[in-house]
């Protein structure tokens, strides 16, 4: 076991987010020993951990203070700790009282005592001999990602509140990484530092800007025999229990033009949950059993679930009946929306599959308009 | 019947042999709840003649001497009558959509019969003995939907198990958790095989489902038979039935309490310990962590049949994480944040090649099985037949041949820092392998794509170590979710 000491300037500590999720797992320590909701608040600390450590690590991993054997322990009887917690950061006001007591010389040398400093554990590797080493350069970055949006075919600032936050949001966590959800762009009050997702319509509608490749060399175009490398950029999505969800593919589709006949199902995306679909649809993608949320299934859980079971769906189908223009019904419940259209840009990011697929989301406008039309994913 | 039976021997060509014929006779159509074709069809699909007739259409290369008894599934059981013996023939079971050549059974027409007949009685008098339970009112009865929703059984009281196997009965039993003794009562115990699966696995399903609901209950795994005595109006020891008396021998241990109907903790403990699978390195391990009163035997077993973990995984962090009670009991968590992570760590790693395995077993070239070893913290891999891995970042599909061992040693991990050095060391433990083996993976999470330049990386590895890195197709988050809840429901499990 090695443990990993990164140094945070007082600049980032006191950003926004990192403010925002370090005050999050305190809250949930605090609530966890008074015995509060603990199942909850422990998913809430753990992703709240999560994020403080994903932030640091981005922030400065080129200079990192690796301790071991011995050391760890010397270290860990002088950390602050939160009653039975032991959060993964020390705050700045703690650092001289951690270096006061420490008996780690090399600690005092390599920190600064205006710096956070976050603490992340390497569990494989370490070494017997007691040594503190720092490693001065580091090969490895996190791929940085460069801003272009001209896929976007909306004007965001022409757009409603809403939906302008939630572009925000996607662009946000396109360029930072910090999963969608996480700060609420825009809110302002008591719902500054909460949670919140959009409504799920402005979610697909918003989201389906980024899911095409962004502006190709000319070359691309000129001969279009020459393939793009196409390389997605990942989001993903917190909800509001704390969990985090997997990896949401954008900016992964080659445009696709072509218009061919498709068989066509009528699908509601989740059972029991608006019966007067029932006369719409010919079926439902998720039955309402399978996706309530038990004891046991998170928010995060409910999305890998949605994911499965429509990716087996359209997988299966596609394949038996060369294809299909899916006439999807929306229920509502965002990690099942999120999950379901998951899985279908999973299956339009397959090559083999391309052109076999065409989902059109219809979206409820009250008794008298019907279902509208949104723009269809192929 | 006699006309009936004469008419079919004329319509099929065949003399049918006199143990069939008696059973015909008797008007029986089911042997251990299957049924048993007859001249009529008793409400089933076929009669013998018809399902003979199928077989012969089905196979039309197998001799015409098969009479087919009964269909299951795509198996045909059949009286071979091409080798009747004192009016008695052998029997065997025939696939219909293959050219398997037909399997023996081992025994004749007449001897399933007596052998079935001789089931019935102990099915009878264990059901007699469940009906007086039930009688002398010392089972509770209750409604399924009964409002207050609330099941009115303590472990103290005496309730009936059905253990089932695709709708068939495997086991019968009767038990409770007697306080007097802190250990099993058991009244009845009666088990069989589903025919569709191995030998044995009925009564190791019931045997464990018991050892299960001792160590759930009680402190001792003690074991007592006994039964109501009429004359007396009390409980009396009774004998320990043949069938799991013989489940001990067969593994070994030996029981001292045979004749008072007693099998002691350790006894069953021992059986647990065999029947889940543990080896003795294993138990080995186990016990030196149990006199440290770090967790128990029964508990590890307990968390293996509970399928909380599987045997290779709990094997593999028992051997290689510093706290395995902290894993595998869930006893470690989140918010003593570093702790935490280092168990969720070795978890993830133990998990990761699950899904490896399953990747393999469910391969797109073909299906099958795989069995693992652990040497230190690396896992060696047997995959019982052909498979394609896609998840090599240098190789775009990794052949793996049928019996081929691979050497894997998971490290799916979050960050990457020190990157270079940190890949220096995972490989350290593979380097004595690498003269033994040909396939050598080095297996992470989705997050090393993240890594800048992670293919040149992954090339690099693979040119001078021979070592391919795998990519899991799953990130650390998406792994220690699931590892989360199986902590979450070992915690409250005692150790």
């Amino acid at each position: 076991m090695k443990i990993i000491l990164i140094p945070i300037s007082q600049e980032v500590w006191s950003s926004k987010e990192m403010e925002i999720v370090r005050r999050q797992a305190m809250v949930s320590a605090r609530r966890i020993k008074k015995g509060i909701d603990v199942r909850l608040e422990r998913t809430r600390f753990t992703s709240a951990c999560n994020r403080i450590e994903e932030l640091a690590f981005k922030n400065n991993s080129d200079s990192v203070i690796e301790i071991e054997g011995e050391n760890i322990n010397r270290l860990l009887n002088t950390l602050p700790k939160n009653g039975d917690s032991q959060l993964p950061f020390i705050e700045p006001e703690d650092i001289s009282k951690v270096l006061k007591s420490s008996l780690l010389k090399n600690l005092k040398k390599n920190l600064q005592p205006s710096d956070g400093v976050v603490i992340l554990v390497e569990a494989f590797n370490g070494k017997p001999n007691l040594f503190i080493s720092q490693t001065k350069s580091i090969k490895s970055k996190l791929n940085t990602t460069t801003l272009d949006y001209s896929v976007c075919e909306v004007d965001i600032e022409t757009l409603r509140e809403e939906e302008k936050r939630f572009h925000e949001q996607i662009r946000n966590s396109i360029e930072t990484g910090i999963p969608l959800g996480w700060v609420n762009i825009g809110g302002e009050g008591k719902r500054e530092d909460k949670t919140g997702l959009v409504r799920h319509e402005a979610l697909i509608t918003s989201i389906r800007e980024y899911i095409y490749l962004r502006k190709q060399q000319w070359y691309y175009k000129l001969f279009p025999f020459l393939k793009p490398p196409v390389t997605p950029i990942n989001v993903q999505f917190a909800y509001e229990d704390g969990t985090i969800g997997g990896n949401f593919p954008l900016f992964g589709l080659l445009k696709d033009t072509k218009t061919i006949e498709l068989p066509t199902i009528k699908a509601s995306l989740i059972s029991n949950r608006h019966f007067e679909l029932d006369s719409e649809v010919d079926f439902c993608l998720i039955r309402n059993s399978e996706i309530r949320r038990g004891e046991e299934a998170t928010m995060a859980e409910q999305e890998q679930l949605s994911f499965e079971i429509v990716y087996r769906f359209l997988n299966e189908f596609i394949e038996k009946n060369k294809g299909l223009e899916l006439h999807l019904y929306h229920t509502g419940l965002e990690p099942a929306v999120i999950g379901t259209y998951k899985a279908i840009l999973t299956i339009l990011l397959n090559p083999k599959m391309r052109g076999k697929l065409k989902v059109i989301p219809k979206m409820f406008r009250g008794y008298q308009k019907g279902f509208q039309d949104l723009k269809a994913w192929y | 019947m006699t006309d009936q039976i004469k008419s079919l021997e004329n319509q099929l060509g065949l003399s049918l042999p006199e143990s069939y014929k008696r059973f015909l006779e008797e008007d029986r159509a089911l042997i251990n709840g299957l049924p048993i074709y007859g001249v009529s069809t008793n409400n089933y699909d076929y009669t013998v003649f018809t399902s003979t007739q199928a077989l012969r259409f089905a196979r039309p290369e197998l001799p015409e001497t098969y009479l087919v008894v009964r269909f299951l599934e795509n198996q045909a059981l059949c009286l071979d009558l091409n080798r009747v013996s004192n009016g008695d023939c052998p029997l065997i079971e025939i696939e219909i959509d293959s050219h398997e050549n037909p399997k023996e059974l081992g025994i004749s027409f007449g001897q399933y019969v007596e052998m079935a007949s001789q089931g019935e009685v102990e099915i009878n008098r264990a059901l007699r003995r469940i009906s007086n339970l039930f009688k002398s009112r010392e089972i509770k009865s209750y409604e399924h939907n009964a409002k207050n929703n609330k099941v009115p059984f303590k472990a103290r009281d005496w309730k009936v198990i059905r253990s089932c196997v695709h709708d068939y009965v495997t086991g019968l039993s009767a038990f409770r958790h007697n306080e007097q003794f802190n250990g099993l009562e058991v009244d009845i115990f009666i088990a069989t095989d589903h025919p569709d699966y191995e030998p044995g696995h009925g009564i190791k399903a019931l045997t464990l489902l018991l050892l299960s609901d001792a160590y759930k209950n009680g402190a001792s795994m003690e074991f007592r038979f006994t039964r109501y005595d009429h004359n007396s109006q009390t409980r009396v020891k009774d004998r320990i039935p043949h069938q799991f008396a013989n489940l001990f021998n067969e593994k070994g241990v030996t029981l001292s309490k045979k004749e008072q109907g007693i099998i002691t903790h350790f006894e069953a403990v021992s059986l647990y310990a065999h029947l889940v699978g543990l080896t003795t390195d294993v138990i080995a391990k186990i016990k030196e962590y149990q006199n440290e009163e770090r967790l128990s035997l029964q508990g590890v077993c307990f968390l293996i049949s509970s399928r909380l973990w599987a045997i290779d995984e709990a094997k593999w962090i028992l051997f290689n994480a510093p706290r395995p009670e902290g894993i595998l009991f869930g006893r470690d968590v989140p918010e003593d944040r570093l702790k935490y992570e280092e168990s969720l760590s070795f978890g993830r790693a133990a998990l990761a090649v699950s899904k490896l395995r399953h990747k393999l077993e469910n391969s797109i070239v073909n299906e099958g099985d795989t069995t693992a070893q652990i040497e230190n913290q690396l896992f060696h891999i047997i995959s019982h037949h052909p498979a394609e891995l896609d998840w090599s970042i240098t190789t775009p599909n990794v052949q793996i041949n049928e019996g081929e061992e691979i050497i894997v040693l998971s490290r799916p991990r979050r960050f990457f820092p020190n990157l270079s050095q940190l890949i220096e060391d995972d490989l350290k433990p593979m380097l004595s392998s690498l003269k033994n083996a040909n396939k050598i993976f080095l297996l992470y999470s989705e997050d090393f794509m993240e890594v800048k330049n992670y293919k040149e990386l992954a090339q690099e590895v693979k040119k001078q170590k021979n070592i391919e890195i795998l990519v899991l197709p799953f990130t650390t988050n998406e792994l220690d979710g699931e590892v989360n809840i199986r902590m979450r429901k070992a915690k409250v499990i005692r150790t």
